[in-house]
């Protein structure tokens, strides 16, 4: 049998397309939208009504839209998780080779965190601007991390590595349980869950309650070994992992 | 000729105290269709995926297009495997599917996949699991033709096919080779049906090779001697018979050894017709001896 003549098979059309990093980032970051716009949507309801309804028995004392923030955390968190364990299969086996997964996952990552903590951080200004005009206080009350009065940038400079840290964390523990199974993964947890504890530990009060305030140059260091080094570890366990058939 | 060659030296696959593969040595030259015949555990998708790059031998080595696979984007992203139903998001729709396809193969072609999808009457609003076995297999098919991948694989991905969608899976595979040669591995219990297709044949057997040649040359080293069963066993008389089927008074014999001119035409004139060696006869001989 001869199978010869026409068109070659090679792929000419590779370089004309995006890199395989950039692909992987952008199917990713995808995963992370339509949830990511759900989320918000259903989250503004809950807030609106609460605020609404509080304003009518009784008087409006503390922000309302901040109790989203942990559920932007680890909502994300979640996704990041099945980005990890169900994606990257699906991408190996179709020719993207890990290291780039694992880079355009953490780039989407890291975009995905700074979306969040972006608009949770003009929702926070909206509420503000509203709660002026209604004389109504804006400030956090049990949530003393968050410093309401710090203004748009300083709040959004502590969102957004907290919400990374979320992703990160997320990344990191879906490939452990692809890669190691479920006993180890959940073992390993307690390293998995790094990236998120240390960013939150950089900012927060009265560390693990001592009453210490961590100094901004040992806050920014915390920041660092989490983000970094938990985008190392996901990066070093990822790029070697066998691919198992992805069952339907 | 297009598509990329592939090379395995010494190729042996551990998992534990498992070997999956067992200084596996073989070559596939670059283009045209070539099998990967072996029984249920023989290794052959252990090795399959190798060669794709999703896991890493434990010894010996393995090249595609004259490099590792492992890791290589140029190599990985030109190589397409499909293991049964494709490597899919299952709780994801067929259409879902096909776009992410899309997005993350650079070999892949849209227009084709869709008219694919036609001819094997899937349903794109469908989730993978709320497809068939069949249609998974079909879905796996249009993923494996779509993908257009110099080296592209197909793990055993006529499962659950019925006769008339696997011709028609058959037809469509040699008609876009010809049409964008490339190499194209062919992993197949269903020897009898894919023969034909084949140029190279490469048998697994215990994770060991136990032949790889092109596939005219393996038949031109044997012969089908069908007549009646005195002529057939005169004929074959101290030969190595891998195959007998017997119907009434008439013998169906297939031989795998050297028959000298003279012996053949003594076979003639006694009336014993002489036929090719079916490919399926002498993987049943070949893995049936060695597991005895």
């Amino acid at each position: 049998m001869s199978t010869t003549t026409a068109r070659p098979a090679r792929p000419a059309a590779q370089s004309r397309q995006r890199p395989p990093w950039v692909r992987a980032m952008r199917t990713t970051l995808w995963t992370n939208a339509l949830p990511g716009l759900w989320f918000w949507g259903i989250a503004l309801v809950p807030v609106g009504v609460a605020t609404f309804a509080i304003d009518r028995v009784g008087e409006v004392e503390l922000s309302i839209v901040q109790f989203v923030r942990y559920g932007a955390m680890w909502f994300p968190f979640s996704l990041a998780i099945v980005i990890a364990a169900m994606l990257l299969p699906v991408h190996v086996a179709h020719g993207i080779t890990r290291r780039d997964f694992s880079v355009g996952s953490l780039a989407a990552g890291v975009l995905a965190g700074a979306g969040h903590a972006f608009v949770l951080t003009v929702l926070l200004e909206l509420e503000r601007l509203l709660y002026e005009a209604k004389g109504w206080p804006h400030v956090a009350g049990l949530d003393q991390d968050l410093d309401l009065a710090a203004g748009f940038l300083p709040t959004l400079g502590m969102l957004v590595p907290t919400f990374v840290g979320g992703q990160i964390s997320g990344l990191l523990v879906g490939i452990a349980y692809y890669r190691f199974g479920g006993l180890r993964g959940t073992v390993a947890l307690l390293l998995t869950l790094a990236p998120i504890y240390l960013v939150a530990s950089a900012f927060a009060v009265g560390l693990w309650d001592s009453g210490l305030d961590l100094a901004p140059a040992a806050s920014a260091a915390l920041v660092v070994v989490g983000l970094v080094g938990g985008a190392t570890a996901y990066h070093l366990i990822a790029r070697r992992v066998p691919i198992r058939a992805v069952r339907s | 000729m297009s598509g990329y060659p592939v090379a395995a030296r010494d190729l042996t696959v551990r998992f534990g105290a498992t070997t999956a593969l067992d200084g596996a040595t073989f070559d596939l030259p670059a283009g045209g269709l070539h099998g990967l015949l072996g029984r249920n555990g023989s290794g052959k998708t252990t090795l399959l995926s190798t060669l794709a790059g999703l896991r890493t031998p434990s010894s010996g080595s393995v090249l595609v297009d004259g490099v590792d696979p492992f890791e290589n984007a140029r190599v990985m992203g030109g190589t397409g495997l499909v293991r049964e139903s494709g490597d899919l998001l299952s709780d994801a729709s067929v259409r879902s599917n096909l776009r992410l396809l899309g997005d993350i193969r650079s070999t892949w072609h849209a227009d084709r996949a869709d008219e694919l999808v036609d001819l094997f009457r899937l349903d794109r609003r469908k989730a993978v699991s709320a497809l068939s076995r069949g249609q998974r297999s079909a879905l796996g098919a249009v993923v494996g033709l779509a993908s257009r991948a110099p080296l592209t694989i197909l793990d055993e991905v006529y499962l659950g096919m019925d006769a008339p969608t696997r011709q028609l899976f058959y037809d469509l595979l040699l008609a876009d080779v010809i049409e964008h040669p490339r190499t194209v591995i062919l992993s197949s219990h269903l020897i009898g049906e894919i023969e034909h297709l084949l140029e190279r044949v490469v048998i697994l057997h215990a994770g060991r090779v136990l032949l790889s040649d092109e596939v005219d040359a393996l038949r031109a080293k044997g012969v089908t001697l069908t007549g009646a069963a005195s002529a057939v066993a005169a004929a074959v008389d101290g030969l190595t018979v891998v195959a007998t089927r017997d119907l009434g008074a008439t013998r169906q014999v297939t031989v795998f050894d050297d028959l000298d001119d003279a012996r053949l035409a003594r076979a003639r004139s006694a009336g014993v017709d002489l036929g090719a060696v079916p490919l399926q006869d002498l993987f049943i001989h070949l893995t049936g001896e060695e597991s005895r």
